[in-house]
């Protein structure tokens, strides 16, 4: 029971004001930090939930979870050689996650970055033979700067039509995804095929490839990671500095939360929407380029298994966070790197692999789930103690 | 509060219904143990191959090289796995992996993973890499490349479309325009192949018939190949022969549609091509499980001879033509005949099938 | 806990509970994450009678009511009907307890009829939940003409105006038996005209013997028409008083705590050169329709001129024509002689005119931007706060810190994110963002709406502030009060055309509505009428 005091008295006083911005405040400071909570939680809770479903499957097979867990972890990060695995499948990844989520924090759903890999793979194959005989310190640069502005190009006109005539991205990208696939196909089967009877284009000299980290560091135990993982990294903080340490960004930013609020502030949405659609193809071009220039040294109709649809996953489980980015492809680089060895040493399908992906993708995708789920435990929580 | 309940219900059906997806997907892709039954011949072999990306499930090479090692297993005792390949970065640390695992031959599947097998081989001098579909200009000596003789199955295709697409009475479907198609993937080698023996199977039988080809430039959009079945059928054709994978399954629904006859290719196709029924009348298949079992089974016998390539014809039993299904009772009877004749004379060397038109 | 009666504070002694309370709450506590909402608040309503839930946003009114009506359970406390201690789960549990509530936004279908609509989701177990319209259409008919809540049953809501939408929703309570209305904050999107013809409703219901609470915080408003009146402040109950026991700044004090200035005094009127001027404009809107015609207008330094008008008549777009958000079809704006009819948002800012947009959520602010952000926002590409593209960070922090105390921006750091302010604090920011730049002319567009008064006390005296340093402000508001209190001339917009000026303090609120819809002098009418043809 609390002792009343006269109504004058506490009128005049001025407690009540006190408190009230005392408890905003302290509102305001709980809502911020259970929207960070939340925020980092959901991905490792998706992640989670999706090793869950997993075991029940290894389970319902007959196997055993642990066994076949410990063996993909064995598979993915087990030696230098499996790590060397874990980031060469990360790193087309990292980029396509980057241009996906840049995309995503400028309000653009860039689903065409499978196009733009491609166009960018097209261009370090081309001028990577072109630039045969320069020493390799000019022609990577070159090479990757070709790839990165055919990307760019290719993410260009549906900026345009979306600037000019509000034509969706969602639309347009997808389309230009399907011209690039198949003009890419028609290149390397006709004009630019290699000798011989593979449709495939002509391999790249050493001075174009991307070396093996470990025949640049010969410290390093022989593995198939490549210098594109380093590129990957540099790029996912490039990207950060860029969203938080530039016009450009903090523009793209102010449009992917609130156009309207952002034309009111003197930003033109048009122009933003191009910068960034072209930042976004730019990342997948590179994409392509490290792919082709690290991994096959040549581009073939199959060199991407889908990174840029990938790459939507990666980057809405890095919650669109350029370092988040390189952890979520990572992930996925050491599920597909595991698979094999799961299914060699725990005797558990490497299909099993491709459930949890599939798992974590429907989740990452489908995440109010997840936001409702841990807001139902909070409130039921909040509740419980005001009961007391 | 009933609404809570049923939201939490709902998620958990979800992932119930998730969880039951995936175990449903799963299980048949579980190879069955197989339970010794009898005693078994044993072997201290082990074989096993690597898929490409189409992985296990294409119906096509990946399947029946995958049947050529289960055949090995039963009847020779060897211990067999398969890795699936979900992008081209897997070829190399799959076939690393199996290598290392002691598995021996390895078999590659499908010509993508040329280079693969190139690079990976002469680390592992003492394992043997067989390549499905794959030629080897200059093979190092634990290479093999399992090659087909395509051209001597597209010509009993040819010899088939040829009678029937003369014979308008057979079937409603045929007309008298004396016109076949054929339908064709990308423009490599085994394809050509089975175009140039196709074409000189019909003329064999029907010089002046006309056969008509279409590239569509890819083995997996389906609707190219409809497209491609399509203009085949407004030009005239009444019977298609497709080598075009996955795109050629677009070109059987084409035909069904459009009142055509098909013919298959690779493997039995009235298998694969759900509901396809009487549109199909054979196929021209590979048999690449036969390859790989016999290279498995000179492994075990001791004398498989790796470093060079392998071409396996109608002599090797390793090409034919599939069972003609529904078509069966209503082939006529000559058809059959000069399909057997063809085949004796292939076999017998007095006809020799050109492998390029 | 509820062997204490609970005695109901009293701030003036010849008030007292009502007799036979119809609908009570006792000792009512409810906690959201981080805030006490309702902290042991005690209210009851009688049969009969008007009760005034007054308070500031935030204060927990609403919060209070919706436990009434079962949308929220209470962490402590009960509600009793009839004196009878009920549960209330859900809202289903409210109505068939005889308690009706309209919300501040409407829980309407809009593409139905107003029968359609006041049936629908009626009580299941009623015998023509299914579908009779004939009976449904004459109850409610009947239900009409005796309160006198004239709409027509066969109207498709969504051709209805707010106000009548409002009956709907009253009617939809009355149609399920309701005993016990409860209306969240009524008047708030309502005309002047609308809202008298609301209180004439409600007088009626309450002589039929209904309970009404109305949720507000609009002082005036209770003084006009409640009862009884019970003010809240920060979760608790801090008063309770009948209109003629108190005025308006003795209620302010209560809701506030602190003595308010309701009317901000201001300085006598010193125009200086023009800097805004305005000449024959017209704008179309979204759909292409003319909305501003041939409007022309001249700000000079030191004065606020004000525009009135009911809301669409062309006001949003003339704002955003002279912003540069909406291209004019025809005319010019010109700032201190300088041409800006075609300059983009970015020139018209940098060129010194400051927006401060009707919709803050939408126009105003980036909500999840942080603080330091949102003030960036427009100065962005200007140094210091960035340099050859790349910002300054530390620069940008401190400008911010520097506003937001200038300003008065309650907030717990600059690093929260703007949703996470109240309104009142949300607007400071956007003045600390536009003023903090010292344009020349600032365009206030609403600038109070949906604030608290001391929010708006703030925002006034800012206003005029501006204006005492040889600022021009071009104010528009729906509020006659406030056009009426700030400006030193008033335009009257009315379907796109200013149809009257008038100088501040020479015209009386009735005389602007009149010209607000339609009517006036003669000369003014012809305007209008002329207007109505295009």
């Amino acid at each position: 029971m609390r002792a009343r005091m006269p109504d004058a008295v506490r009128d005049s006083s001025a407690d009540p004001d006190a408190r009230r911005e005392a408890a905003e405040h302290r509102f305001a400071a709980e809502q911020e930090r259970v929207r960070r909570a939340i925020s980092v939680a959901t991905p490792f809770i998706s992640v989670a939930i999706a090793v869950l479903v997993g075991s029940l499957v290894i389970l319902a097979a007959g196997k055993d979870p642990v066994a076949a867990f410990s063996a993909m972890f064995r598979g993915s990060f087990g030696g230098v050689r499996q790590i060397g695995e874990t980031l060469l499948r990360a790193t087309p990844l990292v980029f396509t996650g980057l241009a996906v989520a840049y995309g995503f924090r400028s309000g653009l759903f860039n689903i065409g970055a499978e196009g733009q890999l491609f166009m960018g793979g097209m261009a370090a194959a081309w001028v990577g033979v072109m630039v045969a005989g320069l020493p390799w310190a000019v022609s990577v640069p070159v090479i990757l700067v070709a790839a990165g502005l055919a990307g760019a190009a290719w993410a260009f006109l549906p900026a345009l039509m979306k600037a000019r005539i509000g034509a969706h991205e969602v639309i347009t990208t997808m389309m230009f995804s399907y011209i690039g696939r198949y003009l890419v196909s028609w290149i390397i089967a006709g004009p630019f095929k290699d000798k011989g009877a593979i449709p495939q284009t002509p391999m790249l000299p050493g001075t174009s490839q991307l070396p093996r980290l470990s025949d640049v560091f010969t410290f390093i135990e022989p593995n198939r990671a490549h210098l594109g993982i380093v590129l990957g990294v540099i790029a996912a903080f490039v990207v950060w500095w860029i969203l938080k340490y530039t016009v450009l960004g903090f523009e793209a930013r102010a449009v992917g939360f609130n156009p309207t609020a952002a034309q009111t502030g003197g930003i033109s949405v048009a122009a933003t929407t191009v910068k960034s659609l072209c930042i976004s193809g730019t990342l997948a071009g590179l994409a392509g380029a490290v792919e082709v220039m690290g991994v096959h040294h040549r581009l073939f109709d199959q060199f991407s298994s889908g990174f840029g649809f990938t790459g939507i996953a990666v980057a809405l489980l890095a919650k669109n966070n350029p370092i988040g980015v390189i952890a979520a492809a990572v992930l996925f680089g050491a599920l597909s790197a595991g698979a094999g060895t799961m299914q060699l040493d725990a005797d558990v399908s490497q299909k099993v692999i491709s459930i949890i992906q599939g798992v974590i993708i429907f989740l990452v995708g489908a995440e109010m789930i997840v936001t409702w789920a841990v807001g139902r435990l909070r409130d039921r929580k909040g509740g419980d103690d005001a009961a007391q | 509060m009933k609404s809570k309940w049923s939201r939490s219900l709902a998620l958990l059906l979800a992932l119930a219904l998730i969880a039951s997806l995936s175990v449903g997907c799963a299980a048949p892709q579980e190879p069955a143990p197989q339970e010794p039954a009898e005693e078994k011949p044993t072997t201290d072999v082990k074989a096993a191959m690597v898929t490409d990306v189409g992985g296990l499930g294409d119906k096509s090479f990946n399947d029946m090289s995958y049947a050529g090692l289960q055949r090995a297993e039963s009847e020779l005792g060897v211990q067999i796995e398969v890795l699936e390949s979900k992008e081209p970065t897997d070829y190399e640390s799959n076939i690393n992996q199996l290598a290392n695992a002691g598995f021996n031959p390895i078999f590659a599947v499908g010509f993508l993973m040329t280079d693969t097998v190139i690079k990976v081989a002469p680390q592992f001098p003492d394992v043997n890499f067989g390549g499905i579909d794959i030629f080897f200009e200059n093979p190092t000596p634990n290479v093999l490349g399992l090659l087909f003789k395509e051209q001597e199955a597209g010509y009993l295709a040819g010899v088939v479309a040829g009678k029937l697409t003369a014979m308008p009475d057979v079937d409603p479907r045929i007309n008298d325009k004396k016109v076949v198609g054929f339908v064709g993937g990308m423009e490599i080698p085994p394809v050509q192949k089975f175009e140039a023996g196709f074409i000189a199977g019909v003329k064999s039988v029907l010089p002046d018939a006309e056969v008509k080809s279409v590239y569509t430039g890819t083995f997996t959009d389906q609707q190219k190949g409809i497209e491609a079945g399509k203009s085949l059928i407004e030009g005239g054709a009444d019977i298609i022969f497709a080598a075009a994978g996955a795109t050629g399954n677009g070109t059987a629904k084409a035909c069904k549609d459009n009142k055509a006859l098909f013919i298959g290719v690779d493997a039995d196709q009235y298998e694969t091509i759900e509901g396809i029924g009487d549109t199909i009348i054979t196929s021209a298949i590979k048999r690449v499980d036969n390859a790989v079992f016999l290279t498995v089974k000179d492994a075990v016998d001791g004398k498989l001879k790796a470093g060079e390539n392998r071409v396996f014809g109608l002599a090797e039993d390793g090409v034919g033509l599939a069972p003609y299904h529904d078509w069966e009772t209503k082939m006529p009877a000559d058809v059959k005949a000069a399909v057997d004749k063809a085949i004796a004379d292939i076999k017998a060397g007095t006809v020799t099938v050109p492998e390029s038109k | 806990m509820t062997a204490d009666p609970g005695p109901v504070v009293c701030d003036l002694p010849e008030t007292g509970p009502s007799p036979d309370p119809v609908l009570e709450l006792r000792h009512i506590t409810k906690r959201f994450p981080g805030v006490l909402a309702n902290d042991d608040v005690s209210i009851a309503v009688a049969p009969g009678e008007v009760l005034a839930l007054l308070g500031e946003n935030g204060a927990g009114k609403s919060t209070l009511m919706n436990v009434a009506y079962g949308l929220l359970a209470p962490d402590a406390g009960e509600v009793l009907v009839d004196g009878r201690v009920v549960s209330v789960r859900a809202p289903r549990d409210a109505i068939a307890l005889g308690i009706g509530m309209v919300h501040q936004h409407f829980m309407l279908v809009e593409p139905l009829t107003v029968t359609e609509n006041i049936v629908l989701g009626g009580e299941p177990t009623s015998a023509f939940g299914v579908i009779d319209r004939d009976v449904a259409r004459r109850r409610v008919v009947e239900l009409s003409d005796r309160y006198g809540l004239k709409v027509e049953p066969d109207a498709r809501v969504r051709d209805l105006s707010v106000g009548r939408q409002q009956r709907v929703e009253i009617l939809k309570a009355l149609y399920r038996d309701a005993r016990i209305l409860i209306l969240d904050e009524p008047t708030a999107v309502l005309t002047p005209q609308e809202v008298n013809e609301l209180f004439d409703i409600v007088r009626e219901l309450v002589s039929e013997g209904l309970a009404v609470v109305i949720i507000t915080h609009k002082l005036e408003e209770v003084m006009a028409f409640s009862d009884r009146i019970v003010v809240m402040r920060a979760g608790r109950v801090v008063g309770e008083t009948v209109p003629s026991a108190c005025d308006e700044q003795s209620l302010a004090r209560m809701m506030v705590g602190r003595d308010v200035v309701l009317r901000v005094e201001k300085s006598p009127h010193q125009p200086g050169s023009p800097l805004l001027e305005v000449m024959n404009l017209s704008v179309l809107d979204d759909r292409k329709l003319p909305a501003v015609r041939d409007v022309s207008l001249v700000v000079r330094a030191g004065e606020v001129v004000g525009i009135a008008g009911v809301d669409g008549n062309g006001q949003r777009e003339l704002v955003e024509a002279i912003m540069g958000l909406r291209r004019p079809t025809q005319g010019t704006i010109t700032l201190k002689g300088r041409d800006i009819t075609h300059d983009n948002p970015r020139r018209t800012i940098a060129a010194g005119v400051s927006h401060v947009p009707e919709d803050r959520h939408r126009r105003g602010l980036v909500l999840d931007f942080d603080l330091v952000e949102n003030v960036a926002l427009g100065d962005h590409r200007r140094p210091p706060f960035s340099r050859y593209g790349i910002l300054d960070r530390a620069k940008l922090e401190q400008e911010a810190r520097r506003r937001i105390a200038e300003y008065d921006v309650r907030t717990p750091d600059e690093h929260v994110a703007a949703a996470n302010l109240s309104g009142g604090n949300q607007q400071k920011l956007v003045l600390a963002r536009e003023l903090g730049r010292d344009p020349d002319v600032l365009i206030a567009a609403q600038p109070t709406r949906g604030l608290d008064v001391g929010a708006i006390e703030f925002v006034h005296r800012r206003i005029l502030a501006e204006r005492d340093c040889g600022k021009g402000v071009l104010l528009v508001s729906m509020e006659l009060e406030e056009v009426m209190s700030l400006s030193d001339r008033i335009l009257v917009m009315y379907e796109g055309r200013v149809v009257a000026e008038f100088e501040g303090g020479a015209v009386t609120e009735e005389e602007l509505g009149v010209f607000m819809t339609g009517g006036g002098r003669p000369g003014a009418e012809a305007l209008g009428s002329e207007g109505t043809d295009a």
